[in-house]
């Protein structure tokens, strides 16, 4: 039962009347994912006009209070106060603008150093490409959180911060994945062909290569984020990331989580918020990835 | 020893009645093989000819039920192989089936073989999942090699593929196909990725192992030359259906098709040079949305009026000679 | 002669080691080749796997730099040709290669595909350059409509004009091509010949065609030549060649080409296989196969000689 839950969630229908009728080699659209990822970007978009309260604003004489269906709630708060009396929806819906913001900033600063580097290494190859690849082994084997803390001791410890840490961090994986498409594609004909009509190595590598490069990157980047969000907010959590009063999910995480026993719902809605977050980038990404896969195209 | 003789029975080894497959896509239905019949007797080897995207493939696919789902479905038609209806088989029979009784070897020999697997185990195998003797299995691949005339083959059976030329690899991927002595080898363009003189070895192989032990072969191809060399018969396809079958020899004194005409006009031929070469104007059908009546009627010189809006039945004009055109048929 | 090759050799080092290398060995790919080609002719490279053909063609497109010997295209001398030289040489010598389905970018489209030259070159301005894309279009037999879509959304001989109408877009005096052909239905390689034979007419082209397919070399070529494992065992003029081959590899190479008659079934004309280039024969590099080997062929590698005007052996006999 839950198989055939989690293929209807991937948007695989089992059931054999639809396989019968519809035989053609169609995608499903993962309708779970993308509409997460669409609650996700309501919330990003249009926090001012969702969000009931301020975030930022607490009435102590409200704290702590539940949500609207346990005793002690109210409807102006749906899902109660933290210990500030802030109400909890409106950080919410602002968390998620926190949480795209700094993990698309922290995949957009990896992925473009990585795609360089790694389209460089990939193209040159030889020695350089050596060199580059046994840099980028040193570093993945360097732990993110060391540079974080002294990053965090530093400059004092923020969203720039975290932003900062993923880019040098995180380009190795991206590279690695491009240098690998880079090897194969270099081989082709119309690479060949590209040098027989005089383009520059600079040209061939991002007018030739880097498109065909395209498709990968966009199902990485995509599937990317969702891990990032959630590295970032255990980052938060941690205290190497967001500070207070900012409202990111990690933090609402870090400041519940000892009011857990009897105020369960400033950790719960924030770890639900998170999760479907990354659900939302992660199903689509899949989405995408079977999208754009040479072998579902047929002739 | 291995070479048993299987022409113990008479009669048909493949009979295959109106097979239609077709490809369910987004653009819609691709009506990839739209009614082809034709047997193969034991012993033959047929030709079947045709160009790219004439379902040549598709037909072979077909009958080892290897046809790639979900898209592609034999929608109907009968496949009887030795007499038995291969649809009504499982799953786990045609498993049995394949590399037993019944073999396809493809085209590119260099990607159709595990390149971390030494040829022996690969070869074993084939032997493995259907062993029925009790000879060891080492001793049986050497003997294997030695028939399709790989040089030393207690030596190169330790060899991984990447150490074999791309003759010597569709010698040990045929040697894999006939292994357990098959009644029909399917050969999907064999030699079209090998050099001219391997080419010529390879066919002289198969014409061999044809012979010796009664193994049917289809060839599938779009090289007349090479049909010309080693098959009995010819079966010429064109959009997904058969437009012309003949033995081997009626069909190149009097080929009858106009597209079997064009085709043969086509093949170049060393020392006879004309100032243009001949091709046949415009391109095959879309197979989405197939014309009406013969496919080739708008590329056809001969074309008459009722080309356009009938299709021609299949018509015997001479023994074991048959044509699908309105030039022959009309009465 | 527009295109003189001379003594030209091509050894690969085999190299054993990542950091600090050494090699071991030479793969001679190819070996003291010599030939000569007029303007407006064509020159058919005819040989199996191995015999170094390809490897000729990127030498003289300047992908790979010769070990030894000296190319002379257009006059010039492009064996050590590099940086603006080379640049300004590309003009001249085109290629067309020959997978269809590979060797146009699939993420451009044609009409980029084909002005690409144009503009790596500085020929003028965009409008020059779209006004030569639909010439050429019209040229290779394509239409106008066709500069607007993307390579898979075209055949396998459309493709092939595509990448026809690439190499000519910036005219130049030699267009080298790589099996042209080999990845076409029959059908379509003789529009795809005929079309470049009208071209050559049209724009006193000079051609370098490489195939292993004798037939289609035969319609196109006015001499041919012969390589067996780097070597150019024989070279001679079209007619000459099929008329009476010499050397015992040509023979059997083209009694092995299948015949459309089955009345004429031939036996098998050459056993073996091509050596591996590692590790050539010693003396004639045919000898293991050849027919009709004698003592001196298995100790001394055989000279070039002419046996009548323009035809070349390389053969003890």
């Amino acid at each position: 039962m839950f198989i055939r839950l989690w293929s209807l969630l991937r948007g695989k229908t089992k059931n054999k009347k639809q396989t019968d009728q519809a035989w053609a080699g169609r995608i499903k659209m993962p309708y779970f994912g993308l509409a997460c990822l669409a609650l996700f970007f309501l919330m990003v978009l249009f926090a001012e006009f969702l969000a009931p309260l301020d975030p930022l604003q607490g009435d102590l004489l409200k704290a702590s209070l539940p949500p609207f269906w346990m005793d002690g709630g109210s409807w102006h708060n749906i899902l109660g106060t933290d210990m500030l009396g802030r109400d909890v929806l409106s950080r919410l819906i602002y968390g998620a603008r926190s949480s795209l913001i700094i993990s698309v900033g922290c995949v957009a600063f990896y992925a473009t150093i990585g795609v360089i580097i790694g389209l460089i290494s990939g193209y040159v190859g030889g020695r350089i490409d050596m060199i580059i690849m046994r840099i980028a082994d040193l570093w993945l084997s360097v732990p993110g959180i060391i540079l974080l803390f002294v990053l965090a001791s530093i400059n004092g410890p923020s969203a720039r911060t975290l932003i900062l840490t993923f880019g040098i961090m995180g380009w190795p994986y991206t590279a690695r994945i491009v240098r690998g498409e880079t090897l194969s594609l270099k081989q082709r004909d119309f690479v060949k062909l590209a040098k027989v009509a005089g383009c520059s190595n600079l040209r061939i590598m991002f007018s030739h290569i880097l498109p065909n490069i395209v498709n990968t990157l966009i199902i990485l980047v995509t599937i990317d984020i969702g891990g990032i969000i959630v590295y970032t907010a255990t980052m938060s959590f941690l205290g190497l990331g967001t500070q207070p009063p900012s409202c990111d999910w990690g933090l609402m995480l870090a400041e519940g989580k000892q009011y857990i026993t009897y105020a369960w719902w400033l950790v719960t809605f924030p770890g639900i918020a998170i999760v479907i977050a990354v659900l939302g980038f992660n199903l689509t990404g899949d989405w995408i990835r079977e999208l754009l896969d040479p072998k579902q195209k047929l002739q | 020893m291995m070479m048993e003789q299987t022409n113990g029975q008479p009669g048909k080894v493949l009979e295959v009645n109106d097979l239609r497959t077709f490809f369910y896509t987004k653009k819609g239905v691709v009506k990839a093989v739209d009614g082809v019949s034709f047997d193969v007797d034991r012993g033959e080897i047929v030709g079947l000819v045709g160009e790219s995207g004439c379902g040549k493939s598709i037909t072979s696919l077909s009958i080892m039920r290897l046809v790639p789902q979900p898209a592609g479905r034999i929608v109907s038609g009968r496949i009887l192989f030795n007499g038995e209806d291969l649809q009504l088989k499982s799953e786990e029979d045609m498993r049995r089936l394949r590399g037993d009784r019944l073999s396809m070897i493809l085209q590119d020999p260099m990607v159709s073989m595990n390149q971390i697997l030494t040829v022996g185990y690969q070869l074993g195998e084939v032997f493995r999942y259907h062993d029925k003797t009790g000879n060891t299995l080492r001793e049986k691949c050497i003997r294997i090699l030695e028939k399709v005339k790989v040089p030393s083959p207690e030596r190169r059976i330790d060899d991984y593929p990447f150490q074999f030329s791309g003759g010597m690899c569709q010698r040990v991927l045929i040697s894999m196909g006939i292994a357990n002595n098959p009644d029909l080898l399917i050969a999907d363009e064999p030699t079209t990725a090998l050099d001219v003189t391997i080419r010529a070895q390879i066919l002289h192989l198969m014409r061999e192992i044809c012979k010796e032990s009664g193994t049917s072969i289809i060839l599938i191809t779009h090289d007349l030359a090479t049909v010309a060399q080693i098959c009995t018969r010819v079966i010429v396809m064109y959009a997904g259906r058969i437009v012309e079958q003949a033995p081997v020899k009626a069909f190149y004194k009097t080929p009858c098709h106009p597209y079997t005409v064009c085709l043969i006009k086509s093949v170049p031929v060393l020392g006879r040079r004309t100032e243009r070469l001949f091709s046949i104007g415009g391109t095959p059908p879309n197979l989405l949305h197939p014309p009406q009546g013969c496919r080739f009627e708008p590329r056809c010189s001969q074309a008459l009026e009722i080309c356009r809006s009938q299709y021609p039945p299949e018509k015997e004009i001479a023994a074991g000679h048959r044509v699908s055109c309105w030039l022959y048929g009309q009465d | 002669m527009i295109i003189s090759v001379n003594h030209l050799k091509k050894h690969f080092p085999v190299i054993r080691g990542k950091i600090f290398s050494r090699s071991v060995g030479y793969i001679k790919a190819v070996d003291d080749i010599s030939f000569f080609l007029k303007r407006g002719e064509t020159l058919g490279l005819v040989g199996e796997s191995g015999c170094g053909k390809s490897t000729t063609a990127n030498m003289l497109l300047g992908l790979e730099r010769p070990t030894s010997g000296d190319i002379r295209i257009g006059g010039r001398d492009i064996t050590r040709i590099s940086g603006r030289d080379l640049f300004d040489f590309r003009r001249n010598v085109q290629a067309v290669f020959q997978d269809p389905f590979r060797s146009l970018n699939p993420r451009k489209k044609v009409k980029q595909i084909i002005s690409e030259p144009l503009m790596v070159h500085h020929v003028g301005s965009k409008a020059d350059r779209m006004r030569r894309v639909l010439e050429l279009l019209d040229l290779v037999g394509l239409e106008a409509h066709h500069a607007g879509l993307f390579p898979h959304e075209f055949s396998g001989g459309q493709r092939q004009r595509v990448a026809i109408a690439r190499a000519l877009s910036i005219n130049p005096e030699v267009i080298i091509l790589d099996e042209p052909v080999s990845a076409l239905d029959v059908s379509i390689q003789a529009q795809i010949l005929n079309l470049l034979i009208d071209l050559q007419k049209e724009m006193n082209l000079t051609y370098l065609i490489i195939s292993h397919d004798l037939a289609v070399v035969e319609h196109v070529s006015n001499h041919i030549g012969v390589m067996y494992l780097g070597h150019l065992v024989e070279l001679a003029p079209r007619d000459e060649l099929y008329a009476n081959p010499v050397h015992p590899y040509t023979r059997g190479l083209l009694d092995s080409v299948p015949v459309a008659d089955p009345e004429n079934i031939k036996a098998v004309a050459l056993e073996g296989e091509v050596p591996s280039p590692l590790n050539p024969p010693s003396g004639c590099t045919f000898h293991p196969r050849c027919p009709v080997c004698g003592p001196k062929c298995r100790t001394h590698a055989p000279m070039m000689r002419e046996v009548s005007t323009g035809h070349f052996v390389s053969c003890h006999h």
